[in-house]
């Protein structure tokens, strides 16, 4: 079994175990649990340790609940999104799982869940250079203004058309970043809760 | 314990708690270990939880040189503990109803 800990050793075995969350998040709950020890005075400190319970078991505690809630908040914008799936990826190694199966079907969840991210990417990649090879158009069409006058109107149509279309994809790909986030947020939130429900 | 608290009967006693005065995590705690044998640590997420859902919102309060956190409820969180205790009444009704074997309403005229 383990040694007794002493009230600097358990704030430093949950800062460990929560390290991962965001800066915001792991302050909070590192300020609820110094709290705690205080209130409880020096001389309970045992006491108070006992009383709290597992470091480790507060931390998954901690992290799949918040985990739950971002699961049913709507995702603002892509940097929060992204903390949510972080959180999401989190609490999926803190539920207790006892099947291999079910670390397998993790496993190739986050193989997709790259897949489509990667996806994502490239398509946002290409927004990108068409939206670069716009104005690129536009600036040759130009040379051709005295030269070639129907040359000019094509190269400054095709210029207007790769400038729209780019900027159309890098918002389109923008918009299903974010639906594919608070997607995945759902997701982790349906599969804690399942998880949480079949280790009850 | 016998009957561990299920989640919406411990959302009903922190909100009671916080209902009758302002409290703070430590206290909190104190008082739920009456009923529950649930470790201290779990209070956080659910605290949390509740304030994630504007039930609650904290403010701090200088005790000794160092903040404390106090917990209060709001208006939503007032709506949700009447919510919540009027479900406790009438299911501790219906179960007291049972084990207590009163008459079964309808029991009188079966149509079968």
């Amino acid at each position: 079994m383990e040694t007794i800990m002493t009230k600097t050793e358990y704030i430093e075995a949950l800062k460990k175990q929560l390290r991962r969350l965001p800066k915001d998040d792991l302050q909070r709950a590192l300020d609820y649990f110094e709290e705690y020890f205080a209130d409880a005075g020096p001389e309970h400190e045992a006491q108070a340790i006992e009383d709290l319970g597992e470091p480790s078991v507060a931390a998954d505690q901690i992290i799949t609940t918040m985990a739950l809630s971002n699961s049913k908040e709507s995702v603002k914008n892509v940097k929060k999104g992204l903390n949510a799936v972080r959180v999401g990826i989190l609490a999926l190694f803190a539920i207790p799982i006892g099947l291999p199966l079910l670390l397998v079907v993790i496993a190739v969840i986050l193989i997709l869940l790259l897949a489509v991210f990667i996806l994502l990417f490239a398509g946002l990649l290409a927004g990108v250079f068409l939206t670069a090879t716009g104005p690129l158009c536009i600036i040759v069409s130009l040379t051709q203004l005295a030269a070639d006058f129907p040359v000019f109107l094509c190269l400054i149509g095709m210029g207007l058309a790769f400038l729209g279309l780019g900027i159309l994809i890098i918002y389109g790909m923008i918009v299903l970043t974010k639906r594919t986030l608070s997607g995945c947020a759902r997701m982790f939130g349906r599969l804690i809760e399942k998880g949480g429900k079949a280790h009850d | 314990m016998v009957y561990p608290p299920t989640a919406p009967m411990l959302d009903l006693l922190i909100l009671s708690i916080i209902n009758h005065e302002d409290s703070y995590g430590y206290q909190i705690s104190q008082q739920i270990k009456t009923v529950s044998n649930m470790k201290d640590s779990a209070l956080y997420p659910v605290l949390k939880r509740l304030a994630d859902n504007s039930f609650v919102e904290t403010y701090d309060q200088p005790i000794q040189g160092r903040n404390r956190k106090y917990y209060r409820l709001t208006g939503r969180g007032r709506q949700h503990y009447h919510y919540l205790h009027e479900n406790w009444h009438s299911y501790t009704k219906a179960i007291e109803k049972i084990i207590n074997y009163e008459e079964v309403p309808g029991n009188g005229d079966d149509h079968d």
